[in-house]
């Protein structure tokens, strides 16, 4: 089997403009190293490409895209997270709640955002997300940033609906603990 | 049927989220429109939750990034280049044995598990060897008689003795002795 036409190609492209913007942001907040976001980037894209003919028409092409991604931001972090078992004898679970490196956050954070609140917030916001369990992350940002339905992201991360739920409803109260102690109760500022 | 305060704030991230069924929806309304409390709960709930999606959705797009992708996914077309397997499906067309060596080296190498599984089948197989050996061709030629063995080729042993004495020549015989080889094997009188 071989890659499509120059025609796919262009329809192919003309699906996932639109969706990139939020693409690069769902994996730089899901994925462990920031550096190899990129990477990520560019595998999961090439390798949905390799599959457009697969595509089905009537499908979500951005549920479809966000699984490529997620999928491919997994195997990352995976890889990381063994190393780190390795080295630092961590337990999944104490790993995926490490508090975030703030320095390296915020000289992450500020080149997507321009005014210093915004800093600030982006760099509680990671903080926040490191807090939470891998599945828990995903699950919020397939929510909040692919836009994605309970049923797609039950589908993208092969979970029953009734545990999205639940991951999504702890996500998200763990997000508002975090962010509440950190502005010592002003929800406002968010 | 009225719904519970405790079912109803379990159901408030899919509420918010449109994702409740007609009936369900219908129930929770009835719910909020009666109960102050969750009313006034799924409301800081709602304003936060739509804060923090804004907040999460902020990002910009790396147009370096992008142009590459895009670059490759145009030079990946005209170069029709073979098709990778999808990774969302089961189903593999096509083996790429060089990221399935280096995927299977990234995970081998930091797990003690698996190092531990293939040592431990090596020590059954040379287990296994050892145990199984045929014996060495030399040592059938001998095998240590058992007691019950040993007494009947004494016994044997007695008795052509005592035919080889009966046969032997009569200088040989001390007078007065019988030619009866069995008694040979009597006692000697005492009255000799």
């Amino acid at each position: 089997m071989h890659a499509n036409g120059a025609s796919s190609s262009d329809r192919f492209l003309a699906l996932l403009r639109p969706i990139e913007r939020d693409l690069e942001t769902y994996c730089r907040r899901l994925i462990w190293a920031p550096e190899e976001a990129a990477d990520a980037i560019q595998n999961a894209v090439l390798r949905a490409y390799s599959a457009f003919d697969r595509y089905r028409e009537d499908a979500s092409f951005r549920a479809w895209m966000f699984r490529i991604l997620t999928n491919e931001v997994s195997a990352l972090n995976r890889k990381h997270v063994r190393i780190a078992q390795r080295e630092i004898q961590l337990n999944p679970e104490e790993l995926a709640e490490l508090p975030a490196d703030v320095e390296k956050v915020e000289a992450r954070e500020a080149s997507l955002t321009s005014s210093d609140l915004n800093e600030v917030l982006e760099a509680d916001l990671a903080a926040g997300l490191r807090r939470l369990t891998e599945t828990e992350r995903a699950v919020l940002l397939l929510r909040s940033i692919g836009e994605l339905r309970y049923r797609e992201i039950a589908e993208s991360l092969d979970l029953p609906i009734g545990s999205v739920m639940g991951n999504l409803a702890r996500a998200r109260q763990k997000m508002r603990a975090v962010l509440k102690k950190s502005r010592k109760g002003n929800v406002a500022t968010l | 049927m009225s719904m519970k305060c405790s079912e109803a704030i379990g159901q408030f991230e899919a509420y918010k989220d449109g994702e409740l069924d007609a009936q369900r929806a219908l129930n929770m309304e009835e719910h909020l429109a009666a109960c102050q409390d969750c009313a006034r709960g799924l409301a800081e709930q709602t304003v936060f939750d739509s804060r923090l999606t804004d907040a999460l959705q902020r990002g910009s797009k790396t147009r370096d990034l992008w142009g590459t992708v895009e670059r490759l996914v145009t030079e990946g077309a005209h170069h029709s280049v073979p098709v990778a397997p999808d990774a969302t499906e089961t189903s593999v067309t096509r083996f790429d044995w060089k990221e399935l060596c280096r995927n299977l080296y990234a995970s081998l190498l930091p797990s003690r598990r698996v190092w531990a599984g293939m040592i431990g089948v090596w020590v059954l197989i040379i287990s296994i060897n050892l145990v199984s050996r045929e014996e060495d061709s030399a040592d059938k030629v001998f095998q240590h008689p058992t007691l019950a063995q040993v007494r009947f080729a004494y016994d044997q042993k007695k008795v052509i003795t005592a035919e080889l004495g009966f046969l032997s020549p009569p200088a040989d015989r001390p007078s007065g002795e019988p030619r009866d080889s069995r008694s040979q094997l009597r006692p000697p009188s005492r009255n000799a």
